[in-house]
């Protein structure tokens, strides 16, 4: 892939990371136009996440889904002054390029859309825009930072409004480091073999603790009380997809509808700042006025789980 | 030295570390309660029965204050629904150090901004995101008044300070734009100085 076009020369790793910092506390959403756009940010979004269908749509209507068009994109970055994030195909470097050309200011390389290649992600260190990815596990964690990634997320299982995958992943993300943080120094290569990880990301680990960029859930994100179990499972902010834009959505009344969804998109947020006070969490609880409905993970066949995609 | 770091959402965690490294403790605000201070805008009886509930008549008032950065419009609509706006006018007021960086310097700053009502503590006036987006984010050296040696400065989708009042001293500038002022107690940086290894500008600061 061609640097000096991507301008990964120009801008070092710390500025991308930076931006994945600011981010941390604050909570993502996934907007599909401007009016949506509007709501988050009204309700304390710290970033939206610009899509032409959330993944419970995606997910219902099946066939390839792509990059998001242009027009809803810049639809979306002209309505607000927080970042615009979107994503592209896992492996698609060239929609990657035309986004960074459209001046996003994140690329999640998602598998919420259809892999472009099945075994390769983008290499992301040859980009000027920071990126996010999604893991199952500790090695899949590594994996993507090593090629570039700023920022994690959890895989869990994106548009079902279920949180329970998104719990597993974090979990075996936090466990992971607690143990490779007890280990003895010798016993790290055998770790970095068995994660199939780089084995300076392995020591990273094992001296801090903690990855060497923010780690976010997302995935079935979808109540104030999910998005602070997120973060006492040790999560630094929220994705929330399909969650609050699917909520009420039954609402004929389109006023009526997007007063429900910016009420639940701002208790997910003080959620998310109040995230270890339980009165606070109470009161956003109760602030929610609708919720989507969520699908069981158990019972969906292996294809249809997007977070099979990508390793 | 017991410093508070506004702790709604951002750097704040960066902040706290940096403040450890060279011996400061720190408290992370998220309400008044947490520096010290009544919420003005909970009524008397919730603000006792709080008291009362969270042990926070023993908290002591911090030295000083910091704000992050961050997103400024979610900072500004949190920060004033619990009270922290006051807060800040009270740092002002009380001649404690008040240091805004990035998010922070527009919120105690001047200026028209989309989402954000900065409280006009210090007579500066700044534009959010006036390097562009992400992609237009730097790193570069800058000469601070007051060190020895040039400050690599990390500014992520920066403001620009446009106008200083009289009163306002100017400590470092890129290319023309001044990016660290001071106006008596209160500090503005448009950059993060949080994010290198670097700790002289919070030295600087808080007058180590």
């Amino acid at each position: 892939m061609d640097k000096k076009m991507n301008g990964g020369e120009e801008n070092s790793f710390a500025v991308k990371v930076g931006l994945a910092d600011m981010l941390r506390g604050g909570v993502i959403m996934d907007v599909t136009n401007a009016d949506q756009a509007k709501i988050a940010e009204d309700s304390g979004a710290a970033a939206v996440m610009a899509l032409e269908r959330v993944p419970a749509d995606i997910r219902k209507e099946g066939g390839v889904a792509r990059m998001a068009s242009i027009d809803v994109i810049r639809e979306i970055q002209e309505s607000v002054q927080v970042p615009v994030m979107a994503k592209v195909r896992i492996g698609h470097f060239v929609e990657a390029q035309i986004l960074q050309e459209l001046k996003v200011d994140f690329i999640d390389e998602s598998e919420v859309l259809t892999p472009a290649d099945e075994e390769h992600h983008v290499d992301k260190h040859q980009f000027r825009v920071p990126f996010v990815c999604g893991c199952r596990n500790l090695g899949e964690a590594l994996r993507r930072i090593a090629e570039g990634a700023a920022m994690m997320r959890t895989k869990g299982e994106a548009g079902t409004g279920n949180v329970v995958e998104a719990v597993r992943h974090m979990r075996q993300v936090m466990g992971d480091m607690r143990r490779i943080q007890s280990m003895d120094s010798a016993e790290l290569m055998s770790v970095a073999k068995n994660l199939q990880a780089p084995f300076d990301l392995v020591q990273y680990v094992h001296e801090h603790g903690k990855l060497p960029v923010p780690n976010f859930a997302a995935g079935g994100v979808a109540t104030p009380a999910d998005a602070a179990l997120m973060m006492q499972l040790g999560a630094e902010t929220v994705f929330v997809g399909s969650g609050i834009f699917k909520a009420g959505s039954d609402i004929a009344d389109k006023a009526e509808r997007h007063k429900v969804q910016g009420r639940l998109a701002a208790a997910i947020v003080r959620a998310v700042v109040h995230y270890k006070d339980a009165g606070e969490l109470l009161a956003a609880q109760r602030d929610q006025a609708a919720t989507m409905a969520g699908l069981d993970v158990r019972t969906m066949p292996i294809e249809e789980r997007l977070a099979e995609r990508g390793w | 030295m017991l410093v508070g770091v506004l702790a709604i959402q951002g750097d704040y965690g960066t902040h706290c570390n940096a403040l450890g490294e060279i011996g400061h403790e720190c408290v992370e605000v998220r309400r008044p309660e947490d520096a010290g201070f009544a919420n003005p805008k909970t009524g008397r009886e919730k603000a006792l029965m709080q008291t009362a509930n969270r042990d926070i008549a023993l908290r002591p008032v911090p030295d000083a204050l910091i704000l992050p950065g961050g997103e400024s419009s979610t900072i500004d609509l949190i920060g004033r629904r619990y009270g922290l706006d006051f807060l800040a006018g009270a740092f002002a007021a009380s001649g404690r150090i008040l240091w805004g960086t990035c998010a922070g310097a527009i919120w105690l700053g001047k200026g028209e901004h989309h989402k954000v009502s900065p409280l006009g503590l210090i007579d500066v006036t700044l534009s959010r995101n006036a390097y562009g987006r992400q992609v237009d984010s730097f790193v570069a050296p800058i000469e601070v008044k007051g060190l020895d040696s040039p400050f690599e400065a990390v500014f992520i989708r920066a403001p620009k300070i446009l106008e200083c009042g009289e009163g306002v001293e100017v400590l470092a500038e890129h290319n023309g734009d001044p990016v660290f002022v001071r106006q008596g107690n209160i500090w503005l940086t448009t950059f993060h100085p949080e994010r290198t290894a670097d700790r002289r500008l919070h030295q600087l600061v808080l007058g180590d």
